[in-house]
């Protein structure tokens, strides 16, 4: 059986994360959601759910190909609940949707950033990096993000000047 | 009367696999099925059945987890 030890590269990222972040764990979050029920709900309550939902950004973002838009939107949904998962919510801890935004610069993978109250709910439980894998086939879109949790006092980067803070 | 106005949107948006009727006012409404997006489904048909407007502060899971939590909001966003 391979040991991390066998990997010295590995090992050296391994100490360089435990330096900066201390001694913590990966987090991971998923979610599944079915196409049809978002272009239903679009259908159904129009620009309401989707201002709801998403940022302006995120709309633009979903805008490029038509065919694609509602699986675009529904794994944007499924990141948002992948992250909540992570965040490790309480059932009186509210946290509205737009909160958590998916955004993809161009030329660039998709990423998270976070807005308040989602910043303060990363802070407290101690979240750091994270990666976002978005994928979609048929009726079905799905995503998934990993992140890293601190054991010890939080780190969480945060812009003095913006209410928002990249999730990277 | 609001009671069983909430029981017919949560037939209508709550994609629930068993019976609304069956299920009590204090059930656990994601135990029984609602999942998350269909609990944002059955906030816009609650907004629209009331004529009111759920805040940011009122988007956490104990506000829908039952029939009895969700006329609780309504009595208060209605006061």
């Amino acid at each position: 059986m391979l040991r991390a030890t066998d990997f010295p590269h590995f090992s050296v990222r391994r100490r360089r994360s435990a330096q900066q972040h201390g001694a913590g764990t990966v987090v991971v979050g998923t979610d599944l959601v079915w196409i049809p029920e978002v272009a239903n709900s679009v259908s159904r309550f129009g620009q309401r759910y989707l201002n709801k939902l998403f940022s302006v950004a995120e709309l633009r973002d979903c805008e490029g190909i038509p065919e694609r838009r509602y699986a675009s939107l529904a794994a944007r949904f499924a990141a948002k609940e992948a992250v909540m998962k992570i965040l490790g919510l309480h059932a009186d801890q509210a946290i509205p949707w737009r909160a958590i935004e998916v955004i993809r610069p161009r030329g660039t993978s998709p990423s998270i950033r976070l807005h308040e109250p989602a910043i303060a709910l990363a802070k407290q439980a101690g979240i750091h990096h994270c990666a976002l894998s978005m994928s979609h086939d048929h009726d079905y879109a799905t995503a998934t993000v990993i992140a890293t949790r601190s054991l010890k006092k939080p780190t969480l980067r945060c812009s003095k000047t913006s209410p928002s803070s990249p999730f990277h | 009367m609001s009671k069983e106005k909430i029981r017919q949107v949560l037939k209508e948006q709550g994609k629930f696999s068993t019976d609304i009727d069956s299920l009590s006012d204090d059930a656990d409404l994601y135990e029984a099925g609602m999942t998350s997006h269909a609990s944002v489904n059955v906030m816009l048909a609650l907004e629209d059945a009331f004529d009111l407007e759920f805040p940011d502060r009122m988007l956490k899971r104990s506000v829908f987890e039952s029939i009895n939590a969700i006329h609780a909001a309504i009595e208060e966003l209605s006061a």
